[in-house]
């Protein structure tokens, strides 16, 4: 006989149980979500306010992955420029996104797009960092691409889509200000953002090793699939063609890895990269900068084996704005790694 | 949709609303269809193959118990077990023989997709063993095709077993109508216990064991034992934890699932060891592989048990899939447990002459089996015996080759800190005691008579450090088999 059947009170009392034992929990959900969570800004929503407030100003675009995201100082460019680019940024969002906030950036003449090896072989929401789709349709209102992502709780919860990481840096600060009484307001330096869109990575001593490229090449690799290749050269042209449509001059360029990296990239798929590249450039008659290997940047530029630090980036972005202001005809689009 | 998505909980949520609110003739049903929209969560193709296994099965056994002659129930029962056997190989080894077959660098032609379904080898094996208990008239066949179907899908069980033997379930599908409050309360316990055990101690170790299995030449002998030991200690969290959430997920909706973990770390040997870890799949081939073939050996004396034992865990080994890491785990297993079963007379007898030397054995036991498992898991852990045997060496500090020395201990290199391990030692020690408290009727007396203040602060503090544990998704090892 089940212990039920013994105690018919119990049924009754289960209820009543379950609700006072779920409800501080809900009640700690909901003051999360409208009291923390939608309170302290995170990267995707600081980029978006900073870029509306300077979009009167903005004449150059920077778009693509992490590789942009940390390595083009905007500062280092010409005119006005801003780094719009996202850790695992994908070609779909690229394009998304520089349609979206064109038409409110009255000075834009030039965007420049970040290619590298895995930009044509995977989209956002097929990866590992799936989650970061739901940030930019939180913050960007950029829906996801997969029907079956819209059911997911994170489209519509901050509390959701937070890491634990942010939970134990505002937390503490929370609740001190809501036992004192006070507004919460955070601590500006939790994102390290400058106000033009860039991510300064420093502080980390890099892993240089073969061994720490084949576990980045690995962790890469884990999310290309060749079925991305053409949708994604797809919106690689519909940024381009837009673009020629409003006189915006586009730069095409791929950021710097570590020798060891760029060794260990599956060749095939970067010929084809480099290829299509190099064959849709001169087709918009845009340029093209390959910056795969560059000799001038040393260990001490790179913040992991395909990422720069701070130091790299500025280096490295003064040397894009030489190419930018080199007067290349837009037929002799070059591979500057390539053909040295 | 994951056990541990907030969807998931949406879902669960909805699903018990559904299933309480019904008439108790309709749960079944209402069981069956939530069963059926979270496997499709996964695959609408595998849902489509889970229907038509079940449909298969079901008729298959109806046919079977329908046949009074031996000679024409034997050959039913023996082309329906083959056909699920044909099922699991074309999907589980499908794709590695394409690959051998096959000129193209991918190894398999443009447009063929053969991906294992999710929790492919658990339902199949369950429709295997049901199959058999009818051929051997050991229970009749379903009259209800929602009790096969709810049987084969049950979502809580889907995705890492365990594999529950279908009398045990059927029984309980009978009592549907009768939920019990204690046991859902219980449930909620074990959910809770293994999100912990997966999320802040599984998870935790991962990210030691992912840097140290990525490239094992970077790292000293004494990092990479660490990670070895970690990643024992890991696929334990992390599959008793989903075994875990399993069970209770289960005991919400009124069916207990089989336990499949009895603390086997502190098994005295191989053997032992081998009947407390993965209990489900271990004592469903001993019933329906090791037992028949022992039987059908038993002339040929110690060879036909070697033969037996080695068959069997080359099947425990294969089970996870097709590669050779897992033949040699298998095999490595099946060597270390013949040489336990022939000796284990003389050991017996010489501990019984050397009375002393006795109760080095109830610690020294445990602990060789445990190192054991530990060499095993390197080939169970790794992508290719190459990558294996890389690690072996390089644990090994006479013929290791690198410039590290070899009792480098770099915590941050590893991915973890000290204090984190150090944490997680403290983690696994209480998790391990409240596994071993758990069976003991005092200590659960105890627990459950505690005030309630301090049983429900103990499952905040466990919600507060879980929530706050939980980094990107990873998904569960055992998920995958």
């Amino acid at each position: 006989m089940r212990s039920s059947d013994r105690r018919p009170e119990a049924k009754a009392r289960i209820v009543p149980l379950l609700v006072a034992f779920f409800a501080p929990i809900l009640l700690a959900w909901v003051l999360l979500e409208f009291w923390t969570a939608k309170a302290v800004p995170d990267s995707y929503a600081l980029k978006r306010q900073r870029l509306e407030a300077q979009a009167e100003q903005v004449e150059t675009l920077v778009t693509g992955s992490s590789r942009a995201y940390q390595g083009i100082s905007p500062k280092q460019l010409p005119g006005f420029a801003f780094n719009l680019a996202g850790t695992s940024q994908s070609l779909d969002c690229d394009y998304r996104l520089m349609m979206m906030v064109l038409p409110s950036l009255p000075k834009i003449r030039r965007v420049i797009i970040e290619i590298q090896d895995t930009s044509f072989f995977y989209q956002i929401h097929d990866s590992f960092e799936s989650w970061r789709q739901y940030y930019y349709e939180q913050e960007w209102g950029l829906t996801p691409l997969k029907l079956q992502d819209w059911l997911d709780v994170r489209m519509f919860s901050r509390v959701a889509l937070r890491t634990p990481q942010f939970y134990r840096q505002t937390l503490p600060g929370a609740i001190r200000s809501f036992l004192r009484g006070t507004r919460f307001v955070p601590d500006p330096s939790l994102l390290d953002i400058d106000d033009r869109g860039w991510w300064s990575a420093v502080g980390k001593t890099p892993d240089l090793t073969p061994g720490g490229a084949a576990f980045a090449l690995a962790r890469h690799a884990s999310f290309m699939k060749t079925a991305y290749e053409s949708p994604n050269i797809a919106y690689l042209r519909k940024m381009l063609s837009a673009l020629r449509q409003r006189g915006i001059d586009a730069t095409l360029v791929t950021l710097p890895v570590s020798p060891d990296y760029s060794i260990g990239m599956n060749k095939e798929y970067w010929a084809r990269t480099l290829a299509d590249t190099k064959s849709i450039a001169a087709e918009y008659g845009v340029r093209y900068f390959c910056f795969l290997n560059v000799p001038e940047l040393g260990t001490q530029d790179f913040f992991d084996t395909d990422h720069l630090n701070r130091q790299g980036a500025i280096h490295f972005t003064k040397l894009l704005r030489q190419a930018l202001e080199h007067s290349l005809a837009p037929d002799e689009s070059s591979c500057a790694c390539c053909s040295r | 949709m994951s056990f541990l998505s907030a969807e998931f909980g949406i879902f669960l949520a909805l699903g018990l609303v559904a299933f309480y609110l019904s008439p108790s003739h309709w749960r079944p049903s209402v069981l069956l269809g939530m069963s059926y929209a979270f496997y499709s969560s996964w695959s609408l193709p595998g849902t489509v193959l889970l229907l038509s296994v079940t449909t298969g099965v079901y008729l298959a056994a109806r046919w079977i118990e329908g046949r009074s002659a031996e000679h024409s129930k034997f050959a039913l029962a023996t082309i329906a077990v083959a056909g699920l056997l044909l099922v699991l190989f074309v999907f589980k080894f499908g794709v590695s023989l394409a690959g051998i077959f096959s000129a193209r660098p991918e190894g398999i032609a443009p447009g063929i997709l053969l991906i294992a379904p999710l929790g492919l080898s658990y339902y199949l094996f369950k429709a295997i063993g049901y199959l058999l208990d009818v051929y051997w008239e050991t229970m009749p066949a379903q009259r209800s095709f929602v009790s096969l179907a709810l049987y084969l899908s049950f979502f809580p069980q889907i995705v890492s077993g365990p594999i529950q033997r279908a009398g045990d379930f059927f029984q309980q599908y009978r009592e549907l109508d009768k939920p019990d409050s204690d046991e859902f309360i219980v449930g909620l316990r074990r959910i809770l216990f293994g999100m912990f055990k997966k999320v802040v101690i599984a998870d935790r170790l991962g990210l030691l064991v992912a840097t140290t299995h990525s490239h094992p030449s970077g790292f000293s002998s004494l990092e990479l034992l660490t990670g070895a030991y970690c990643y024992s200690l890991q696929l334990y969290a992390d599959f008793s934890g989903i075994t875990d959430i399993a069970i209770g997920l289960g005991l919400l909706f009124g069916i207990r699932g089989p336990e499949n973990f009895d603390l086997p770390y502190f098994a005295s040997n191989i053997q032992v060891f081998w009947r407390r870890w993965h209990m489900s799949l271990t004592s469903w081939l001993t019933d329906y592989l090791f037992l028949p073939l022992r039987m059908s050996l038993r002339g040929l004396g110690t060879v036909g048990l070697s033969l037996a034992i080695m068959i069997n865990m080359l099947a425990i080994g294969l089970w996870h899939g097709p590669k050779w890491t897992y033949a040699a785990f298998g095999a490595i297993n099946g060597v270390f447990m013949i040489v336990s079963a022939l000796t284990l007379k003389a050991r017996n007898k010489f501990f019984q002459d050397h009375a002393p030397l006795a109760h080095i054995r109830t610690w020294a036991g445990p602990l060789l089996t445990f190192h054991l498992m530990v060499f095993t898991h390197i080939f169970f852990s790794a992508d290719s015996l190459r990558l294996a045997l890389t690690y072996v060496v390089s644990i090994l500090p006479a013929i290791r080759r690198t410039g590290i020395p070899a009792w480098r201990l770099n915590w941050p290199l590893m991915g973890i800190s000290v204090q984190t391990f150090l944490a997680l030692c403290a983690g696994l020690a209480a998790m391990e005691a409240i596994h071993w408290g758990a069976k003991q009727t005092y200590w659960r007396g105890r627990f459950i008579s505690a005030p309630r203040l301090l049983r429900w602060g103990l499952y905040y503090a466990s919600i507060l450090i879980l929530v706050l544990s939980i980094k990107t998704t990873m998904t569960f090892i055992y998920a995958q088999f």
